[in-house]
């Protein structure tokens, strides 16, 4: 390792971590089996809302192989699930933050809801048992509609009649009913932003077991960020001491905001492992899936821009109501809010900006972040009304943009962020080239010699990564840090391995990482393990959501790499007997400047564990060091998208024929795992603008409760994708210049589907349509506008 | 066939919305009351309200097979292995691959027979593994991710293919769809881009948004072609 | 509760004697309408009854004038047949298009038409093509066979041996998939038959049915353009999440037109 060799940053490297799922020697939860493994089934509840007014257990306790029944009588002095974000009213009040329980408790407020636990020898037995349990309902009206929620006259919870959990408001009032006053024009919007399922392809899956030998507890658990998971599970919910247990996620097979939450089931599986004394292990069924996980998005909202004459926006308003569901799952008030209508700038010097969001409960299935998660739903608002504005003012979608843009940076938008760096121009210039913007007229007449429409469509996205600043946070309401710690482990041997409070359940952290760490040490990759998900190994984590693994998670491990460094340089210093200050580290060498006096990384990893020949007075032996990192600022990850798609005016199908983006994500480590990120991101977007659609009716039954009802994409779906990443302008405030990419795909794509449709759409006089733009749904648009 | 469209039964024949009372299922879970659908079909014992069932979670979610299944003894070879046991009858391939065998490669994503995440190949061809029962294969040969993986560390070039394009991100769908592409090079060993994409229908990937997949099966058409 | 039990019977007669002895078993063709409604608590028979040891249900046969296909013929093995490639490519293609490919690995046309799924493929071929399906009994024709949801002219007990399907003249499937399920929202199959042009339409009712209205326009003239002006009215056909009645009406026509082109 004596010569420079080229950098691992930046290089497309294959993934360490491929092999064992390539294999099929991965192991997620469901593929462990404990000793004396025992089985959990949930009696869930098939009612929306309905009093409880008794349960009978006995016959389910007598069936064969059942180890114990447990209710929600069951579970005295435990706590609900906690909600991590408290959001205060316009009034100064805090948010209704009703009691989420682990098992139902008097009521059940969603169908799907946890309302029994059944343990038994084996999984069908526990299904069996659960199926004599007579549970005897005062089945209520239900309250689903988003909208109505409000005013429907039925209370979720007696403790928010109204159903409304918060009023909550940002952005100066006064300042944008002036400008609105002054303006020339005024678009306004309505539209609905769609409810997700999340659907990672990994059911929620859990197993606890307690160790009766010093009263400690292991779960294995589906999550996103198993310290968090522990610290709300004891300290909030179960009352066990925090270092008695142990959380494990071992392969996560994918989350994307769905696995970061505390939920009912694993909590109620360590609170019962140790009343059964055995392990007990449960595994969504798809359909408890589909029920159960926090669903994303579901936004009502109503928007207004106001234009000079030239087109510059002076001001905007926004008045969005969200669903949060039964209850507020961990994140959910602060999506809405902090994660929403900060966003709402844009890329645009939009001088006055006011959004006003209304949470309300409903018996629905708790709603929280989903790949996004607040900015998607900024982003779709924003470009959707942007390009309508541009049709009204008869501008080009693109001109009307670009008199728009920031160009100066630092720029404090009016909703609080304060973006440090961006070229926008850059990456809509590129798109524009990519998707071959100028053969658009030739295609479009191609498309209607086939008796097809063709549209396109843009988006320009930008989305606040790298969650997030603890003190900030804090002030608008988190109840936890967001920084990141890492440990780098060197051995004695020069090998490393590095602990990481970011959890990889898809993200490649094993490989991107160990390219940072092998590049910052000058060893091969192979030289360097990633290890996560497991409280205990890893000394703390706050998890992977947000795309913050490499802005946070990263920079804490180059934080860690720093010390390292800095502990070599006194080692080197003291066996070359020159000053620390003198001794330079590169190319995995500790070198004397200006001279050949050098000690490999090796030799000084030896050194540090066999210091025979040491400063001991003055250091300590051993090479391991541990970092925390707290970000200064957001990460402002950004791009444009466009999107071409053909409409079928028979029937309304729609079919996407290309897809171009380009995105400014700063430094970039590895190029194919990023890419990888944007086409998964753009393939949920394209989901949700065409397919995705959870829908219940009336009554609080879910109406899109399977694959054969709600649509995923398929390979089939997507169209081959043109994706670029920009040369990017490096975040200004992270020691990697990393901007986070996993999110950028799902929030810069449905705009850019749906305005190509409208565009589509446009010559027979469709001006508006929701998504998801099912072929039914367009069908009917142009039915309506053909009357 | 593949599934049943319940929503469609739903709205089509239940006049009414009220859930269906708990006795009702209670009598439908003890009934065995169900539809046609099998190749026998008398007087369909048709009744509209209890397709509440299928969104009366309560139901079915709880409502198991019956306990005490038969045992049934078959011999298959799995993985090139012969495997003589007796299982019960309603025992599906998916469970006895990774419950009885430890073979837990192959994964189960969904309980309708919809994502393709449990595919192996049984007789060559692939299937979907949870809605295939043990008791069907008697003296077929079943191949999983496990079998097609060489024993000394290398990768079967569909497996290299997908690793060299980046095709797999979390991994949980991958064995099934690695199962899937090599049929579908098999029987369409030089399809388009289009035909790979039509040939994964079965498979869901919420990761990748499938362009690396079908990257990676055209990449090994050609190496496995060579 | 009783064990569950299975047979694999070695011969028709020994399938059809387990199948009528006991009303609650379930012939395990394929399995896989059958098993998913297992998993779902839809279904809870008291026995499979096998029928993979009987191969003769397996042949596909072809003469001048029909093509038989065995009731226990997987979907793939009809789509890859060069004889029914040869004879009916429509049936071909239909059965190409049925599930994915591991349904069509399984999944079997006896199966398929025993079920009558209401957006099932096969039974818009029967009807268009005005096939036979024979059973261990009788041949039942192809009118009247399909009497509703889920529900066959089929006695208890009674099994598909196979299905007759004369060679047509033109004949053409075209499918509009349900998003999601990727069965056929509205399925149209034309066809030109020695019985005159038969219109069957599958996903849009209970079961499968004719169109007499496209049948007596494609009657006057066999071209694209006859399919223009015949509407269909939206009465008695299936409303959900996915389309409407109106909608589902409007596509019959539409994707007749596209069959014929």
């Amino acid at each position: 390792m004596n010569a420079a060799r080229a950098p691992l940053i930046g290089r497309s490297v294959e993934r360490k971590e491929d092999y064992r799922f390539l294999t099929g020697v991965g192991q997620y939860t469901d593929d462990i089996v404990l000793p004396g493994q025992s089985y959990g089934c949930f009696l869930r509840s098939p009612h929306a809302h309905a009093r409880i007014r008794s349960i009978d257990t006995a016959p389910a306790r007598g069936s064969p192989g059942v180890l114990a029944v447990y209710t929600g009588e069951d579970l005295t002095g435990i706590g609900g699930l906690p909600c991590g974000w408290l959001i205060k009213s316009v009034d100064g009040t805090p948010m209704k933050e009703p009691k989420h329980p682990v098992l139902a408790e008097g009521k059940v407020r969603h169908v799907g809801e946890q309302v029994a636990l059944v343990v038994a020898e084996s999984i069908a037995q526990a299904k069996a048992a659960a199926a004599l349990i007579e549970v005897d309902y005062e089945v209520l009206p239900a309250v689903t509609d988003t909208a109505s929620a409000a005013a429907s006259g039925t209370s979720v919870h007696d403790s928010a009649p109204d159903n409304v959990c918060y009023t909550w408001s940002i952005g100066d009032e006064a300042g944008v009913a002036a400008a609105f006053a002054q303006a020339a024009h005024v678009t306004t919007l309505q539209l609905v932003n769609n409810r997700l399922i999340p659907n990672a392809i990994e059911p929620r899956a859990a197993n606890a077991v307690h160790s009766a030998a010093d009263d400690s507890y292991t779960l294995y658990v589906t999550s996103q960020n198993p310290h968090v998971e522990r610290l709300l599970m004891t300290a909030f919910v179960l009352g066990i001491p925090e270092h008695k247990v142990r959380v494990i996620a071992p392969d996560v097979g994918g989350g994307f905001g769905s696995k970061i939450y505390l939920y009912a089931e694993e909590t109620a599986l360590v609170w019962a492992s140790k009343r059964v004394g055995r392990p007990i292990k449960w595994t969504a069924e798809r359909s408890e899936s589909f029920l159960t996980d926090a669903h994303g998005r579901d936004h009502v909202s109503t928007a207004e821009l106001a234009l000079d004459a030239e087109g510059h926006f002076l001001a905007l308003r926004v008045r969005t109501t969200a669903n949060m569901g039964a209850y507020l799952s961990t994140f959910a008030s602060c999506i809405p809010t902090i994660l929403y209508a900060t966003l709402l700038a844009g890329q645009y010097a939009t001088p006055h900006i006011h959004c006003t969001v209304q949470a309300v409960f409903t018996n629905t299935a708790p709603v929280d972040a989903y790949r996004g998660a607040g900015r998607p739903e900024a982003t779709y608002l924003l470009e959707r009304i942007v390009e309508r504005a541009a049709r009204e003012l008869a501008i080009d979608p693109v001109e009307l943009r670009r008199r728009n843009f920031i160009r100066k940076f630092p720029h404090a938008t009016p909703v609080g962020l304060t973006y440090d760096t961006g070229d926008y121009d850059a990456t809509l210039n590129r798109v524009l080239e990519l998707a071959d913007v100028a053969g658009y007229p030739a295609r479009k007449q191609a498309s209607a010699a086939k008796g097809l429409l063709r549209g396109i469509g843009y988006s320009c996205y930008i989305e606040a990564c790298g969650l997030a600043p603890s003190n900030i946070a804090g002030a608008l309401g988190a109840r936890a840090g967001l920084f990141e710690a890492a440990e780098v482990r060197v051995h004695p041997t020069g090998k490393v391995t590095v602990f990481t409070g970011s959890h990889s359940h898809g993200q490649g952290h094993e490989t991107t990482f160990a390219q940072v760490v092998a590049d910052r040490l000058g060893l091969p990759l192979e030289d360097v393990d990633i290890q996560h998900g497991d409280t205990g190994k890893v000394l703390f984590g706050m998890g992977t959501y947000g795309s913050r693994s490499l802005a946070v998670g990263g920079s804490a491990i180059v934080k860690a790499l720093d010390k390292i460094v800095a502990k070599g340089k006194k080692i080197t210093a003291h066996l070359l007997e020159a000053s620390d200050a003198d001794v330079e580290f590169e190319h995995g060498e500790f070198r004397i400047a200006g001279t050949d006096r050098k000690k490999t990384f090796a030799e000084i990893a030896l050194t540090a564990y066999v210091p025979h020949n040491y400063p001991l007075d003055t250091l300590e032996p051993g090479l391991n060091e541990n970092a925390f990192y707290d970000p200064t600022n957001f990460t402002y990850p950004a791009g444009s998208y466009v999107c071409e798609v053909e409409v079928d005016p028979q029937t309304g199908q729609v079919r996407v024929d290309r897809f171009s983006a380009s995105d400014d994500f700063g430094n970039v480590i590895n190029p194919m795992i990023v890419e990888g990120q944007v086409h998964g991101g753009i393939a949920q977007g394209i989901g949700q603008a065409l397919l995705e659609g959870c829908r219940y009716n009336e009554d609080g039954q879910l109406l899109t409760g399977s694959f054969t009802d709600y649509a995923m994409p398929r390979a089939d779906d997507m169209p081959r994708l043109a994706i670029e990443l920009a040369p990017g302008t490096p975040c200004t405030h992270n020691p990697l210049g990393a901007k986070g990419c996993g999110e950028a795909g799902a929030i810069g794509s449905p705009p850019a589907v749906i305005n190509a449709v409208l565009d589509a759409l446009a010559p027979l006089r469709v001006t508006d349509i929701d998504m998801p733009a099912t072929p039914h749904r367009v069908w009917e648009a142009i039915r309506r506008h053909a009357r | 066939m593949a599934f049943l469209w319940f929503h469609h039964i739903l709205e089509q024949c239940t006049g009414e919305d009220a859930p269906l009372p708990r006795k009702a299922r209670a009598w439908v879970c003890r009934k065995k009351h169900t539809f046609s659908a099998g190749f026998t079909t008398g007087p369909t014992p048709w009744r509209p309200r209890a397709l509440r069932l299928y969104n009366d979670l309560g139901a079915f979610t709880i409502l198991g097979s019956r306990s005490h299944p038969m045992s049934v003894p078959i011999e298959l070879i799995v993985n090139g292995k012969s495997v003589a046991v007796d299982v019960e009858a309603d025992t599906l391939l998916s469970s006895f691959l990774r419950e009885h065998l430890r073979l837990t490669g192959t994964h189960v994503g969904c309980d309708t027979a919809s994502c393709g995440a449990c595919t192996v190949h049984v007789g060559g061809r692939a299937v979907k593994s949870c809605n295939v029962l043990v008791a069907q294969l008697n003296g077929l040969e079943v191949t999983t991710i496990e079998g097609i993986t060489p024993r000394d560390g290398s990768l079967h070039p569909m497996q290299a293919a997908f690793k060299a394009c980046h095709g797999l991100q979390c991994g949980f769908c991958t064995a099934g769809m690695i199962m899937s592409a090599i049929d579908l090079l098999e029987h369409r060993p030089h399809g388009t881009e289009e035909e790979i994409r039509a040939g994964l229908e079965g498979n869901l990937c919420r990761c990748t948004g499938y362009h690396n997949i079908v990257k990676a099966v055209a990449m090994a058409a050609k190496t496995m072609g060579s | 509760m009783s064990a569950i039990a299975y047979h694999r019977p070695s011969s028709l007669t020994e399938a059809a004697e387990l199948a009528e002895s006991d009303p609650e078993a379930r012939i395990l063709a394929g399995g896989q309408s059958v098993l998913p409604s297992m998993k779902l608590g839809l279904l809870a028979p008291s026995a499979f009854i096998d029928l993979a040891a009987l191969g003769e249900l397996r042949a596909i046969r072809a003469d001048r004038k029909t093509v038989t296909i065995g009731a226990m013929t997987t979907h793939a093995a009809v789509a890859a047949s060069p004889q029914i490639i040869a004879a009916i490519p429509s049936l071909a293609k239909l059965a190409a298009g049925i599930g994915d490919p591991q349904v069509r690995n399984r999944g079997t046309i006896g199966g398929s038409l025993a079920n009558s799924d209401p957006a099932a493929d096969y039974p818009a071929a029967v009807l268009a093509l005005n096939a036979t399906v024979r059973t261990n009994r009788r041949s039942l024709p192809a009118d009247g066979f399909f009497k509703g949801l889920f529900e066959t002219a089929l006695a208890p007990g009674e099994l598909i041996t196979a299905v007759e399907f004369p060679i047509p003249g033109r004949a053409a499937y075209v499918k509009f998939h349900q998003p999601a399920s990727r069965f056929a929202l509205v399925g149209v199959f034309v066809a030109q038959t020695s019985a005159g042009v038969r219109v069957a339409v599958t996903g849009a009712g209970p079961c499968a049915f004719r169109v007499g209205a496209l049948e007596d326009a494609l009657s006057r003239r066999l071209a694209p353009e006859a399919c223009e002006g015949v509407s269909i009215p939206a009465e008695n056909l299936n409303t959900d999440i996915h389309a409407s009645a109106e909608y589902r009406a409007h596509l019959i026509p539409v994707l007749a037109r596209r069959a014929l082109a």
